[in-house]
C-alpha cells in the first residue's frame, strides 16, 4: 500500500474530501474567568473586585474585541490566542456548559425542572463533556458518533483501515461510537511488538510469520476474528506510524511539554490523510491540572500557557500541510470556576468559556452571551448570568450546542444533528456559527 | 444519599404502575420504591444479560437469558433475585458449557482478566499491582477506577463491522491496547537470563510437540486448533534457544483469538 515510506509526499493533502475534529480537554476544570477577561472599564473593575487577589492586572491582559461585547483580553501567558483570534482564526465560546435545556437561575430551585446530573462532580462532568448528555443514558462519545454517522450515512473512510477515531495516551470516551472503536495511540509508540525483535533476525521473522497466520485466519468464530483483527491491525499500522516518524519535519516547533507532544503527534497522523484514504477523523488529547483550588496565578500561567503554545503550534502545522480549513481544534473542560476566590485558588462551578481554532473558524468574535462582571457584583439573579452568588456561571449556551456546531461542519446534515446530541431539541438554535 | 425532609411530597405517589400509599416517610418511599422496580418485570432479563455478558458470552440466546431470568424470578423454592440460583444457572446452562460452541460464542478478556488469566496458567507472580497498574491504565482498565458507573467500557459496545454483535470488552482492545498487553505479556515472559517460572516449558522445549501439548493444556484446556498448534510448530525450529522456544509457544498462544475469547 504505501511505497518509499521514507519519503512520503505532503505536497497537498487536501486532495481528498478530508476533515478532522481535535478535542483538547483540561482535565480538572479551567478558570475560564481568568483565560478571557471582560477590559471595558464598569465590567472590569466588577471583575477585580469579585476576584480579589486572583484578579489580573489590564496590563497583564493581551487585548481583543467583539463587536457586540465589547473589550476583553486573554490571560498573559496566551499571547498566541490573542493573535490567532485578531487574525480571524480562533473564537470564543462564553459560558458554555451541560443544560438539559435553556435554563434560568429560578428554575434551579424548582422541583421538577431537569437540571444535568452530578454538576460539579469531576468524574460526572468528564464523561457528560465526552458523551455530550448531562446524565447517564448515554455510554457513546459524541466524537465517535460523528464519526459513526459519517462512515454510516455519507461512506466516508470505506477504503481505509487506518483508525478514525483517536486518542492520545489512553482510551478516552470522547472517541467511541457505536460502530467505532476508539485507537488510542502514544507519541512515540508505533505500536511495535517487542516479541518481534528477536535475534537473529530470522527467528523474529518466523515468530512475525506465524503470527501473522494465527491472526488472519478465520476461526469459525467471530469475536476470536475480531480480537485477531486488532492485533492485526496493529501490525499493518506500524510500519505506517514508524515510516511517518521522521519523515515530516515541522517549520513551527511544538512545545515539548505532555500537550505539545500529543498535538504533533496528532498533526504528523493528519498529515497522512491522503496516503491512508481516511476521509474525516476525530482526535482526543489532554492536558491535566487545571483543577486550581490553591496556587491558581502560578499553576494557570502554565496551563494557559501550554495550551496557548500547542495550539499555535498545531494550527501552524496545519497552515504548513495546506489542511488549516479541514481541521478544527476546539477546547472542553470539566466545568468553569467560581469567580469568587477561595483562599490562592477557586471551586468548581459550571459554565465556562472554551475556544474554537482553525482555519475554517469565523474567528475574531466571542460567540454566546459573555456573562457581565457587573451583574455578579451587585449580584443580579434575575439576570440569569450567573448560577449563585460565589461568581459560578450559568450557562447560556449548551454543550449540545457546541457540539453540533462542530459536527455539522464536520459533515453532519441538519436532520443528523438531534441523534447526535440527544438533548439538542430543547435548544432553538442548532448551529452556533463560529465554524 | 441523605434523606431531605424538604423535597419530600406526602402524597400517594403512582410510579410504574403501582402506588406508593400517602403519609409515608422517606424511608418507606425509598424501600416502595426500590421494591417497585425490584418487582418489574424487565429485572430478570435485564440483569440476566448483563450477567451472562459478564461472564459467559456476549451474545446469549434468547433461551438462555429467559432461563437466567426465570431463575431470577423464581429460584425454585418460591424466591425473587436469589442471586446465586441465576450465577448457577448462568454457569450451568447447556449454552454455557457446550464443548463445540457456535460461531458468535463467548467474551473477550479483559486487560486484567487476561494477564491474570496467563499467569495463573503458568503459575507466575503479578507482584503488587501498583507496580504495574500504569500499563493498564494504557490498556484501558486502570484497576479499580473505572471511568463512569459503567465500568471500564459501555455494557453495549457492539463490535464493529460485525452485523451487529455485542462485544463489550472490544470498546478497550483497539490496536494499541492489543499491543500495550502483548508488549506486557512478553515483558514478563522474557525475563533475563529466563523467566524461572516458565523453566518446566524450557526443559521440554526441545521436543515441539511436547512444548505445544503442555501450552495448549495450560491455556486452552486441549482445545488448541490446528490453525495455532502449526503456526506455532512451523516456528519453533527457528528460535535460537530453548527458552525462546518455550516463550515463543506461550506468546503466540496467550495473544491468539483463541486464548482472548473466553469460550
Amino acid at each position: 500500500m504505501l511505497t518509499g515510506l521514507g519519503r512520503l509526499e505532503f505536497a497537498n493533502a487536501a486532495v481528498n474530501d478530508y476533515k478532522a475534529l481535535v478535542c483538547c480537554f483540561m482535565f480538572g476544570g479551567n478558570d475560564g474567568h481568568n483565560m478571557i477577561v471582560p477590559m471595558d472599564a464598569a465590567q472590569y473593575n466588577a471583575y477585580k473586585l469579585g476576584r480579589g487577589g486572583l484578579a489580573l492586572n489590564l496590563n497583564q491582559l493581551h487585548p481583543v474585541s467583539d463587536a457586540s461585547q465589547g473589550q476583553f483580553g486573554f490571560h498573559y501567558a496566551m499571547p498566541e490566542m490573542q493573535s490567532l483570534y485578531n487574525s480571524g482564526r480562533a473564537a470564543v465560546l462564553a459560558n458554555v456548559g451541560m443544560l438539559v435545556k435553556p435554563t434560568l437561575f429560578a428554575n434551579q430551585s424548582q422541583a421538577n425542572f431537569p437540571l444535568p446530573a452530578q454538576l460539579r462532580s469531576h468524574s460526572d462532568q468528564v464523561v457528560q463533556m465526552q458523551t455530550g448528555q448531562p446524565d447517564t443514558s448515554v455510554s457513546t462519545g459524541w466524537g465517535g458518533r460523528c464519526v459513526d454517522k459519517m462512515q454510516v450515512s455519507y461512506n466516508y473512510n470505506a477504503g481505509s483501515n487506518f483508525p478514525a477515531s483517536i486518542s492520545m495516551n489512553s482510551p478516552a470516551l470522547f472517541c467511541s461510537g457505536a460502530t467505532v472503536a476508539g485507537t488510542s495511540l502514544q507519541p512515540g509508540n508505533y505500536l511495535g511488538q517487542s516479541a518481534l525483535n528477536l535475534y537473529p533476525a530470522s527467528a523474529g521473522t518466523a515468530r512475525k510469520n506465524a503470527q501473522n497466520t494465527i491472526i488472519t485466519t478465520p476461526s469459525g468464530n467471530a469475536l476470536i476474528d475480531a480480537a485477531n483483527k486488532s492485533l492485526a491491525s496493529a501490525v499493518a499500522l506500524n510500519p505506517i506510524l514508524a515510516g511517518a516518524a521522521n519523515a515530516v519535519s515541522f517549520q513551527k516547533p511544538f512545545p515539548g511539554d505532555s500537550l505539545g507532544t500529543q498535538l504533533k503527534e496528532i498533526a504528523r497522523i493528519i498529515s497522512l490523510n491522503s496516503q491512508l484514504g481516511v476521509g474525516r477523523q476525530v482526535f482526543f488529547c489532554s492536558i491535566g491540572m487545571f483543577d486550581t483550588h490553591s496556587g491558581q496565578p502560578w499553576q494557570q500561567q502554565e496551563n494557559q500557557k501550554a495550551v496557548s503554545q500547542a495550539l499555535d503550534a498545531f494550527y501552524a502545522a496545519t497552515v504548513q500541510f495546506g489542511v488549516d480549513q479541514q481541521v478544527t481544534a476546539f477546547t472542553l473542560s470539566d466545568f468553569g470556576r467560581t469567580l469568587q476566590p477561595s483562599g490562592s485558588g477557586t471551586d468548581h462551578g459550571w459554565g465556562n468559556h472554551h475556544l474554537i481554532v482553525g482555519g475554517a473558524v469565523n474567528g475574531g468574535k466571542i460567540y454566546g452571551r459573555f456573562p457581565l462582571m457587573t451583574n455578579y457584583a451587585n449580584f443580579n439573579a434575575t439576570a440569569d448570568d450567573y448560577s449563585d452568588n460565589r461568581g459560578v456561571m450559568l450557562p447560556s449556551t449548551s454543550l449540545a450546542q457546541y457540539g453540533a456546531t462542530l459536527a455539522q461542519w464536520f459533515g453532519a446534515a441538519d436532520g443528523d444533528l438531534d441523534g447526535l446530541f440527544p438533548v439538542l431539541p430543547n435548544f432553538a438554535v442548532k448551529n452556533l456559527g463560529f465554524v | 444519599m441523605l434523606p431531605m425532609p424538604a423535597r419530600h411530597v406526602a402524597g400517594a405517589k403512582t410510579f410504574l404502575g403501582q402506588t406508593l400509599p400517602a403519609g409515608q416517610t422517606i424511608q418507606q418511599d425509598l424501600d416502595g420504591s426500590i421494591d417497585i422496580i425490584f418487582n418489574h418485570p424487565n429485572v430478570g432479563p435485564f440483569i440476566a444479560t448483563r450477567l451472562i455478558r459478564a461472564l459467559v458470552t456476549s451474545n446469549p440466546s434468547p433461551a438462555y437469558i429467559t432461563a437466567v431470568a426465570s431463575r431470577f424470578n423464581e429460584n425454585g423454592l418460591g424466591v425473587r433475585g436469589d442471586l446465586t440460583a441465576v450465577v448457577k444457572e448462568i454457569l450451568m446452562n447447556p449454552e454455557a458449557r457446550n464443548d463445540n460452541p457456535g460461531g458468535t460464542f463467548g467474551r473477550l478478556r479483559t486487560p486484567e482478566q487476561s494477564i491474570i488469566g496467563t499467569a495463573r496458567a503458568f503459575n507466575w507472580g503479578m507482584g503488587a499491582a501498583s507496580g504495574f497498574n500504569y500499563l493498564l491504565v494504557y490498556m484501558g482498565e486502570s484497576i479499580l477506577t473505572a471511568p463512569s458507573v459503567f465500568g471500564h467500557y459501555s455494557p453495549l459496545f457492539r463490535i464493529p463491522n460485525s452485523g451487529g454483535l455485542f462485544g463489550p470488552e472490544f470498546q478497550i482492545y483497539s490496536a494499541s491496547d492489543a499491543v500495550n498487553r502483548a508488549n506486557f505479556l512478553y515483558q514478563k515472559l522474557s525475563v533475563y537470563p529466563f523467566n524461572p517460572a516458565i523453566q518446566p516449558y524450557i526443559n521440554i522445549a526441545a521436543n515441539s510437540q511436547a512444548l505445544i501439548d503442555a501450552v495448549d493444556n495450560a491455556l486452552l484446556f486441549g482445545r488448541m486448533s490446528q490453525t495455532l498448534r502449526n503456526a506455532i510448530f512451523n516456528s519453533l525450529s527457528s528460535m535460537p534457544d530453548n527458552n525462546q522456544r518455550a516463550i515463543n509457544a506461550i506468546y503466540l498462544a496467550a495473544m491468539s483469538g483463541e486464548y482472548l475469547v473466553q469460550r
